[in-house]
């Protein structure tokens, strides 16, 4: 079920979902062979809710790997705050692509796209007008290279590079859920 | 929650942590569709004494300060005794 009402049919579609934790499932998705990506949050606030259990981020690798299927991670909310290499450093997961968001803007409007360099390339310019023209893959963008959300950034990344911040936030994160009165 | 007569759990890593009336789910996430309503009054609830988070998750900052944590302690415990005070949490 998509978390909102809105979604064309043609868009789910082309959308098969796993259940978390599921890895024969996620292998039967790709026994298809027609999936391009697998995408998901390897924690972090919706999908941390249901907490991926010790192996299968590491599972789900050896998978898309062996299928030659993109991993794609979501760290928009993970990126940087699990660890200063983001929750694919903590868990020791290396996806294809990473999405960031505003945690690596500090906040700010901005977002970023990293992986491996033969994916990135394709958004690149070669100056083959044909190339660039029809087969480059388009990255337009009102707020691309925005000053001041890239100053941000470079401010952010500065600040959590070392760790101690993440150590420090997670501390006191521990305490709060100790705190925090539950059944 | 328990005091209050909320049911539920508390749980998260790294620096972020979960509340859910549902309690902690399991492998395959929950068994059962998620009280968006209870949510809802939760963030509102959360408002009126002063904690301003996402209705389902929070996040700590490395400058949030212990204060800063007892004052979040204290907002969700006022919410959760409203929403109690409410019936919110009858039947469950």
């Amino acid at each position: 079920m998509p978390l909102s009402a809105g979604v064309p049919g043609a868009t789910l579609d082309q959308v098969l979902l796993c259940p978390p934790n599921d890895i024969k499932a996620a292998a039967g998705c790709l026994e298809r062979g027609d999936v391009a990506a697998v995408i998901l949050e390897p924690a972090g606030g919706q999908a941390g809710t249901t907490p991926a259990i010790p192996g299968y981020l590491q599972e789900l690798r050896a998978l898309t790997a062996r299928e030659n299927v993109v991993l794609i991670f979501d760290e928009v909310i993970t990126g940087f705050r699990y660890a200063p290499g983001g929750a694919q450093a903590y868990f020791g997961v290396t996806p294809d692509l990473t999405t960031l968001a505003k945690i690596v803007a500090g906040g700010l409007p901005g977002g970023a796209v990293a992986g491996q360099r033969d994916i990135m390339t394709l958004m690149a310019h070669r100056g083959d007008p044909a190339w660039d023209r029809s087969e480059r893959v388009a990255h337009a963008g009102t707020f691309n290279a925005n000053p001041l959300s890239a100053a941000a950034g470079i401010a952010t990344l500065e600040a959590v590079a070392d760790g101690s911040v993440q150590v420090r936030a997670s501390k006191l994160a521990e305490e709060l859920r100790r705190d925090l009165p539950t059944s | 929650m328990k005091r209050v007569g909320a049911p539920g759990a508390v749980f998260g890593e790294s620096s972020i942590y979960h509340v859910s009336f549902e309690g902690r789910p399991g492998l395959g996430g929950f068994d059962q569709p998620r009280r968006q309503d209870l949510y809802h009054l939760l963030r509102c609830a959360l408002l009126l004494n002063g904690v301003d988070c996402s209705m389902f998750h929070g996040w700590v900052s490395s400058v949030h300060t212990h204060e800063h944590l007892a004052r979040t302690v204290r907002g969700y415990e006022k919410a959760l005794e409203a929403m109690a005070a409410e019936g919110c949490f009858r039947g469950m």
